[in-house]
């Protein structure tokens, strides 16, 4: 990965060693979402990870919105992070 | 996806089309439920921002603002497909990112068929640039810049040997991309990347506004307003050559044959 910023590069890596923190994957409503959980039932979204083409287009699906999935989520599970940081930089 | 049904009952005054189809929906639910909900302004544009840093491979730590390309990108595929989508804005201000996420995006905007405008506002660094040119027409705010700079003095790398060739050839792909899509020499682009003196942390350029166009990297100075007309006269003009297309065809000779045998 080759980051090409104005921006200086340890503003941009800082904290870099906490990690995203826990991440949860759901699937509601037919699509699978990576959440960062924040309370019993309630995510931040991360990322679709698979969703019918016109969510992407709907603007209370795009990454960082809050999806209340309730408590009956029909699939979910705790990721590790090797599942959703592919590499690591130091 | 739910299909609206047309109402049984029309409006005294029948408006055309759209305007139409609005107010029926309006009179619709006045009538039903005994209130008025204002229908939801459908727009025919659809307005992609591009912000803080274009996020790719790596989710980077949570005080970046960031524009994440596995969402970007199936949403250019929705817009492209949308038959309600007629046109695309897009409106960057961006500090640069990943080289690869950036040009992956820049090449899916080039590529798609429904006219594109795209607006620098505040800033379109490094990797922004080849995004901001891949629209149709561009416009940039008097006060935005654009940072161009070599990538290898601010790059972050990881695990490969022959950096500097490496780097050269990423650089390369930036360069050829900017070049094919906008008004700038190859010469200009390289000699404002590698100008010395202007940038203290950094070898490079930030052209301001104006010089972004005289240069060639953008084709006017504007904003939101001038970019919407533009975009609206390309729909307007897509839409007119489509229907030139679609208008009287040829008709193919069996068919005609198969008419004259059957009125004999």
């Amino acid at each position: 990965m080759i980051l090409y910023t104005s921006m200086p590069i340890d503003r941009v890596m800082d904290g870099w060693e906490n990690g995203p923190g826990p991440l949860i994957e759901i699937e509601h409503t037919g699509m699978t979402m990576l959440l960062s959980p924040l309370s019993p039932g309630v995510g931040r979204l991360v990322r679709l990870v698979s969703a019918p083409l016109e969510t992407y287009l709907n603007p209370s699906y795009a990454p960082g919105s809050l999806i209340y999935y309730g408590t009956e989520a029909l699939s979910r599970r705790e990721l590790a992070p090797s599942d959703y940081q592919t590499s690591s930089i130091m | 996806m739910s299909e609206k049904t047309t109402p049984e009952t029309k409006a005294e005054q029948p408006a055309t089309g759209e305007e139409a189809r609005k107010q029926a929906a309006a009179t619709e639910s006045l009538v039903q439920l005994g209130q008025v909900s204002v229908p939801p302004a459908e727009s025919n544009v659809f307005c992609l921002t591009i912000i803080g840093q274009v996020e790719g491979h790596l989710m980077l730590p949570p005080q970046n603002k960031t524009t994440k390309y596995e969402h970007v990108i199936p949403q250019l595929v929705a817009a492209e497909q949308n038959p309600k989508v007629e046109g695309l804005l897009i409106v960057l201000n961006t500090v640069g990112g990943d080289v690869e996420a950036g040009l992956a995006i820049a090449e899916m905007i080039a590529s798609l068929s429904k006219p594109t405008v795209a607006v620098v506002l505040g800033g379109g660094h490094s990797i922004g640039v080849p995004i901001a040119v891949s629209a149709d027409y561009t416009f940039i705010a008097e006060t935005a810049t654009m940072t161009i700079h070599p990538i290898r003095l601010n790059g972050l790398i990881i695990g490969v040997p022959q950096t500097f060739e490496y780097l050269e050839k990423m650089q390369e792909r930036v360069t050829r991309f900017v070049k094919s899509h906008s008004r700038i020499s190859e010469e200009r682009f390289k000699e404002l990347m590698f100008k010395t003196g202007e940038l203290t942390r950094d070898i490079g350029t930030t052209v301001i506004g104006l010089e972004a166009v005289n240069d060639g990297l953008i084709d006017e100075i504007g904003g939101i307003g001038e970019a919407l007309k533009e975009l609206n006269k390309r729909i307007a003009e897509r839409k007119a050559a489509s229907n030139f297309a679609i208008g009287p065809q040829p008709v193919p000779a069996g068919v005609e044959t198969a008419i004259g045998e059957g009125g004999a």
